[in-house]
């Protein structure tokens, strides 16, 4: 093989001619001048209906939003990669309230209470944010996201099966008679006569009620494709699920001390209700997601769901278009507490242009932006737009299909704050910096107790034990209390 | 030859089988011999980079973290903890073991479904039928598609209530396993998945190694008076066990790597019945962001599979 001179020469030539073009083009480089931010957010519904609200804000303020919709399932660990290696690549990522501890301690968001201090209280009012968000979005006192999206808990269910008069005798004569019963269930025979009518679920209920209820058209169906109740049992959401029972009947994962408190009684308690509850759901239970059960609410399937998301709304009132005399409503949870979920939006601690980004935050989370979503069909989280006439169906019975539920979510989110000690304003696990790794593993040891693979009690003492392993409480034996020197979250 | 002439020593050779030894030839300069024995290094340098790059680097870089606790979501800096991973691995990790034996499980009923299927397939498609290329077409399409989309769609296909697999079973049997929601089916349910994507690939391989087979076996066995059975079972079989080895090589190796129609069907459920140790790897390296533990997991894992690929390999070209 042989290679020339001229052939060095030319290789030589071109290497310099690319080095100077790349040098020439680093000089005299002009950032471009257009404003723009990107925002990271779940697929979907939601991206559809972002990119057209924030058309709205670049028109008004000349700031282009890029909206990056990624698919909820991978939204996490893809924006959490991001953050780790402290790429900006965006500037605004949407925050689940259960992983907004771990983000805020690790330095990965931009603290956004000075930005808050300093706009003028008509644009952000911060204080109109329900108050329960406003406790979970907080780190060491600073704020660090600020709402947009809630998915908290209640019930909806079928009020046309409930209404119904025959049905209710039905219910009545059921429950009257102890022979027309399962005896190994609960007896109704000492209940107050008014538990032994037929009752919408809410939060006056206990789970004694409602299990009762879901017993009931499971087994006095006369339609035989009708189960008694929706539960999301499958692997992603059925800690929800459980979360609200054990908070409904006074438990909790970590007591005021941070003590593992998720294995006592209220936590198996709660798990053995999920447990009989599901009994009485459809047999596909078990692989079932939200989308499921609204799916089996719309097809007649099911009469009412467990503690489910009052968001679905607007897609719970299509059974009306798809059952023929078929009524939908919703309330607040049974037992009175349910997942204090949402989306929020927080500042990427590497963004090139968080002020810019607050603007957007800012403006969205705002109760200008707020009111947009919520005309185009939003959960939001401010009380003066939940609380807004034109959104209340009986001032305005054409926002029926949209914001119905959205009572219930004011409702809903006051329970908390009237039925919740000191302690548990918010939750423990809330400030938890491996909350969202706990919450994962939840997942899993829920999912393998409700799927038979574990009890209750020995399925919960697996959750308490991998959420002192997740702490670091010990080694190789993890402890259920604190170990000295644990640095306990900042208070707020 | 070409190649292994510039590792020679040219002072060994002589000038007419080493034209640059000499200064000017047809009138061109040349290379001296100094700056000539460079060539060869600078024409791997882009392999070399490639496959330190991408193999090395990272390899080094896993190895590098194995020895400490980094998690990416902790603000404390990650120290060097040793071999407290691996001990931590073999000692505590029950959810671990339960991986391995799970990967195993998969592993082998996917082989045991798809090696005899692939191999009873590619013997119909080599007969000759009208049509086979459209056949041939047919069954490679599961290959060409994203585990991920289809997983979705296979997802949906279990389900108890809307999916179509539970309407055919129960209309054949008259009953039908909640495929994903029973921990004793849902490992079946991704075996079968894996199974009706990955047997076509087996399929193939196994037919070009039929269509290679000589006839003249086949033609004296004929004239002996052998059956059908007697011509597979002692000419096709034997002469098809390398072929069928390597398809299993190639299957087990991915088999326990895989991933993605566990995310979408299973998410590793319920419970753990399907958390296969790759799963088990996401799961701690993606959602846990334990990126120490997750390197040292994922290293044993590698030589795990090198291990084996290598004995299997062997053993095949025995065969």
């Amino acid at each position: 093989m042989t290679i020339s001179k001229k052939m060095i020469s030319a290789i030589a030539a071109i290497i310099i001619v690319i080095i100077i073009v790349a040098v020439v083009a680093v000089v005299y480089y002009k950032p471009p001048t257009e404003r723009k931010v990107t925002w990271a957010t779940i697929a979907g519904f939601y991206t559809d209906w972002a990119t057209k609200i924030s058309e709205n804000f670049t028109k008004k303020t000349g700031i282009k939003v890029e909206v990056i919709g990624i698919d909820y399932s991978v939204m996490y660990e893809k924006q959490m990669i991001e953050l780790a290696g402290k790429t900006g690549a965006y500037d605004i990522v949407t925050i689940e309230t259960m992983t907004l501890s771990e983000w805020a301690n690790a330095g990965w968001l931009k603290n956004l209470t000075p930005y808050i201090d300093k706009t003028p209280v008509a644009e952000i009012n911060y204080t109109d944010i329900l108050e329960h968000y406003r406790w979970v979005l907080k780190w060491g006192g600073k704020v660090y996201g600020l709402p947009y999206y809630t998915y908290d808990q209640g019930v909806h269910y079928r009020a046309d099966l409930f209404e119904n008069l025959t049905v209710k005798q039905w219910y009545h004569d059921w429950a009257a008679n102890p022979a027309l019963r399962d005896a190994k269930l609960e007896d109704l025979t000492n209940w107050p006569v008014v538990l032994k009518e037929l009752r919408k679920p809410n939060h006056q209920m206990n789970f004694s009620e409602f299990e009762n209820i879901a017993r009931f058209f499971y087994e006095e169906k006369r339609d035989p494709s009708l189960y008694g109740i929706g539960l999301m049992a499958g692997p992603v959401e059925s800690n929800d699920e459980w979360m609200a029972i054990m908070w409904s009947l006074g438990g909790d994962h970590f007591d005021a001390n941070y003590n593992i408190i998720v294995n006592a009684t209220e936590g198996v308690r709660a798990m053995e209700i999920y447990m009989r509850l599901l009994k009485f759901a459809p047999p596909g239970a078990l692989a079932s997601s939200y989308d499921e059960v609204v799916a089996q609410m719309q097809a007649g399937k099911i009469p009412m769901t467990g503690p489910f998301y009052l968001d679905q709304w607007p897609n719970m009132v299509k059974t009306e278009d798809k059952i023929s005399g078929a009524k939908m409503e919703c309330g607040t949870p049974v037992g009175g507490r349910g997942y204090i979920g949402c989306f929020a939006l927080g500042i990427d601690a590497a963004s090139k242009r968080p002020d810019d980004a607050w603007e957007f935050l800012k403006w969205l989370t705002g109760p200008e932006g707020q009111y947009s979503f919520a005309k185009g069909g939003g959960t939001t989280c401010r009380r003066s737009v939940l609380l807004n006439p034109e959104f209340d169906p009986v001032v305005n019975p054409a926002t029926r299909r949209y914001t119905a539920h959205y009572k219930a979510v004011w409702d809903a989110s006051q329970l908390w704050l009237q039925t919740a000690p000191t302690w548990q304003k918010p939750p423990r696990v809330f400030k938890i910096p491996v909350a969202g790794k706990m919450y994962l593993e939840t997942k899993i040891r829920i999912g393998a107790i409700a799927a038979g693979q574990a009890t209750p009690k020995g399925g919960m003492d697996q959750v308490a034990l991998a959420y002192a392993t997740i702490l670091g409480w010990g080694y190789p034996v993890p402890s259920m209390t604190p170990p000295t020197g644990w640095q306990r979250p900042p208070a707020d | 030859m070409a190649t292994s002439t510039s590792r020679l020593n040219t002072k060994l050779i002589p000038a007419p089988f080493f034209p640059l030894a000499n200064k000017k030839i047809d009138g061109i300069s040349k290379m001296s011999i100094k700056t000539e024995k460079y060539v060869p290094y600078l024409l791997v340098l882009p392999a070399l980079v490639l496959v330190f790059g991408l193999t090395l680097y990272p390899l080094f870089h896993a190895l590098y973290y194995s020895t400490r606790d980094t998690d990416l979501t902790s603000p404390i800096p990650d120290t060097f903890i040793g071999i407290n991973n691996y001990r931590k691995m073999l000692n505590f990790d029950s959810t671990l073991s339960d991986a391995y034996v799970r990967s195993l499980t998969f592993t082998a009923g996917c082989l045991v479904l798809q090696i005899p299927l692939g191999l009873g397939i590619a013997l119909l498609l080599n007969r000759p039928i009208r049509g086979h290329k459209i056949f041939r077409a047919i069954f490679a399409m599961p290959l060409v598609v994203a585990p991920i989309a289809i997983g979705q769609i296979w997802r949906m296909m279990y389900h108890y209530e809307f999916g179509v697999i539970k309407y055919l079973v129960s209309s054949v049997f008259g009953t039908s396993p909640n495929w994903t929601a029973d921990p004793n089916w849902a490992m079946i349910s991704i075996i079968i998945y894996d199974t009706w994507q990955w047997t076509p690939f087996v399929a193939l391989i196994l037919l070009a190694g039929l269509q290679g087979l000589p006839p003249e076996p086949y033609e004296s066995a004929t004239i002996y008076g052998a059956s059908a059975f007697q011509k597979f079972r002692y000419i096709t079989l034997p002469k098809m066990r390398p072929l069928i080895g390597l398809a299993a090589i190639f299957r087990m190796i991915d088999t326990l790597k895989t991933w993605d129609p566990i995310w979408a069907i299973t998410w590793g459920g319920p419970g753990q019945a399907t958390e296969t140790l790759s799963y088990y790897l996401y799961r701690i390296g993606f959602r846990y962001f334990w990126v120490g533990y997750a390197s040292a997991v994922s290293l044993v894992f590698l030589y795990i599979v090198i291990v084996v690929s290598t004995v299997a390999l062997r053993k095949g070209a025995k065969l």
